[in-house]
């Protein structure tokens, strides 16, 4: 009897623990979602901050009107766009061949990459702003981009070399014996079979160089060439009412990132898990 | 025989090879010369030998830096350890409900650094910010607490928006992490009459522990490193009370131009942290082997 009751104790603290959770998940959301829809006189107000009695899209036409806010996307979409599709390209082939023919050199090569993973951004900051200027790639999206791949093409081979690992090498050697080059093996028979890994490590990249703060905010100069994320933060320093600009900014500026999400939020759970446990 | 350069072997892995090489060995080494040297954004290179490292080892402000580091990384851990088991173990108790709780409470997780931290930086306002607001109507009326500007609380308020970001995380393995804890054991270990504070003890904490501690080790260096937060919500102030190696360094180098001085801050750590650099990527490639690498 005793047992029953603590078994009910039990779940009614998950219950109340998770529930807290998720709120404290979602308010500071939903918060920023009502700021950007709430008229100043409201804001300044503020006895009803969690409520919004009139809401306006005012401060969403002053974004999209008097701040380079569609062209910031519109950067961080080109910028992702194109440091994704190498870093998948180049890693996919390089995840492949270290997968199938696991030479030492090979594995040093992993090793090394994944190690210069773990240092911090701020020690290839100064170099890459050196090595863009001596391109003259400086302030412009192409060098950012190059410079991204500092980090999304690591993070790609890794990621894609766990997939490529669970796919039996007898596949491709049953392609290779009906005729197919390596290249054709990989190209018509292997990847399609990993087509949600590459759709995962893709979505990863994009976020990772959606998100990416620090060279953007040292790279670029031009305010018309600022990316996404310190277009945003830029708008904190200006005008002291910004706050419904902003959160105007932040709620579109979460949208891309919120569909990817929704589309892979299994993938992305089982690739935590499969990725701790190997670890 | 054909040419060691065409082998599939190597023609696959030489472009990822060259990259690496290119956007991060060649900056590295490059970062390292750079340390040496009294390097600004406006003039050329000097050599001047280990003058940034001695000069940084003697300034106090170097130590508070490297202070704050610790104090950010290892808050953020520990909340994230002590909510994300709270969270984590709740989840697995609700088992037929993670589908739906689980996306909403990973969500700090996935939303851009950036975003949130604009947010955050908006609910800490101390006279229109929500945070003030729910301490009010909880009956501290006229608490306006200065969470950014007041030196004493500036780092406590920066931790508490980084675990907050990082506790999904936690929650979501742990609760993954539990499923794979195999039933019988708890149900051996009810039997012979162990409690609720044992069973977790002995039996989930031993489960956990080698996923707990990639994954611990991980954020902790990750937040050690972290950047945007920081720079956001007080770009490492009030006076100083929440610089952290990234800001200090990006700040030297790039808002006071002396990239010798800037690069050095974080290299000099770096040998420090060593230790869990090599514990995480050994672990990574172990298991990279294990599955037939």
């Amino acid at each position: 009897m005793r047992k029953r009751l603590l078994d009910y104790l039990l779940d009614f603290g998950g219950i109340l623990v998770v529930l807290a959770a998720v709120a404290a998940s979602i308010i500071p959301l939903y918060w920023m979602t009502v700021t950007s829809i709430k008229p100043d006189r409201e804001l300044l107000i503020g006895t009803a901050p969690l409520w919004v009695f009139h809401p306006t899209v005012k401060h969403y036409q002053y974004l999209l009107r008097f701040t380079p806010f569609g062209r910031w996307f519109a950067n961080s979409v080109f910028v992702a766009s194109i440091t994704t599709a190498v870093a998948l390209f180049l890693g996919a082939l390089a995840a492949y061949a270290i997968s199938r023919i696991p030479s030492r050199f090979n594995i040093r090569m992993t090793q090394l990459t994944l190690l210069s993973y773990l240092i911090p951004r701020a020690v290839f900051v100064v170099p890459l702003y050196n090595l863009l200027s001596s391109l003259r790639l400086l302030d412009t999206l192409w060098g950012l981009a190059l410079a991204y791949l500092s980090f999304t093409l690591p993070f790609s081979i890794w990621l894609l070399l766990g997939f490529f690992q669970n796919i039996p090498r007898e596949i491709d050697e049953a392609a290779l014996i009906d005729g197919c080059s390596r290249w054709g093996a990989l190209l018509r028979v292997i990847l399609p079979l990993l087509a949600s890994g590459m759709i995962a490590t893709c979505v990863y990249c994009f976020s990772m160089s959606w998100n990416e703060f620090m060279y953007p905010l040292a790279l670029v100069q031009t305010q018309a060439r600022n990316t996404i994320t310190v277009g945003i933060a830029s708008m904190k320093q200006g005008d002291i009412l910004a706050w419904g600009p902003i959160m105007a900014a932040g709620t579109l500026g979460s949208i891309p990132v919120l569909v990817f999400y929704a589309f892979i939020y299994k993938k992305i759970v089982g690739g935590l898990v499969a990725g701790s446990i190997k670890g | 025989m054909k040419a060691w350069a065409l082998r599939p072997g190597v023609l696959f892995v030489l472009p990822a090879v060259l990259v690496v090489i290119f956007v991060i060995g060649y900056p590295f080494l490059y970062a390292v010369w750079t340390s040496f040297t009294d390097k600004t954004v406006a003039s050329r290179a000097n050599f001047v030998g280990i003058e940034n490292y001695r000069l940084w080892i003697q300034r106090s402000d170097f130590w508070k830096t490297f202070f704050n580091t610790l104090v950010f990384a290892s808050g953020t851990l520990g909340l994230s350890i002590i909510f994300g088991f709270l969270v984590g173990l709740s989840l697995f108790r609700l088992k037929r409900w993670s589908d739906v709780f689980g996306p909403l409470i990973l969500l700090p997780w996935i939303i851009p650094t950036v975003i949130s931290t604009l947010v955050w930086w908006w609910m800490f306002n101390p006279y229109l910010g929500i945070l003030n607001y729910f301490l009010g109507k909880a009956g501290f009326a006229g608490a306006q607490f200065d969470w950014l500007g007041n030196p004493r609380l500036a780092m406590w308020s920066v931790i508490m928006v980084s675990a907050w970001r990082n506790i999904p995380y936690f929650s979501l393995i742990i609760f993954a992490g539990r499923k794979e804890v195999p039933e019988e054991l708890y149900e051996a270990a009810k039997l012979d009459g162990a409690d609720l504070l044992s069973q977790f003890l002995f039996i989930t904490i031993p489960f956990l522990r080698r996923v707990l501690a990639l994954v611990s080790t991980l954020t902790f260096i990750q937040t050690a490193y972290d950047f945007a937060l920081v720079y956001i919500l007080t770009r490492g102030g009030p006076a100083g009370a929440t610089e952290v190696l990234s800001t200090k360094s990006f700040t030297v180098a790039f808002e006071a131009g002396k990239m010798g001085q800037g690069v050095t801050v974080p290299l000099l750590v770096l040998p420090l942290f060593l230790p869990l650099l090599l514990f995480v990527s050994s672990r990574i490639v172990q298991g990279l082997l294990r599955e037939g690498l």
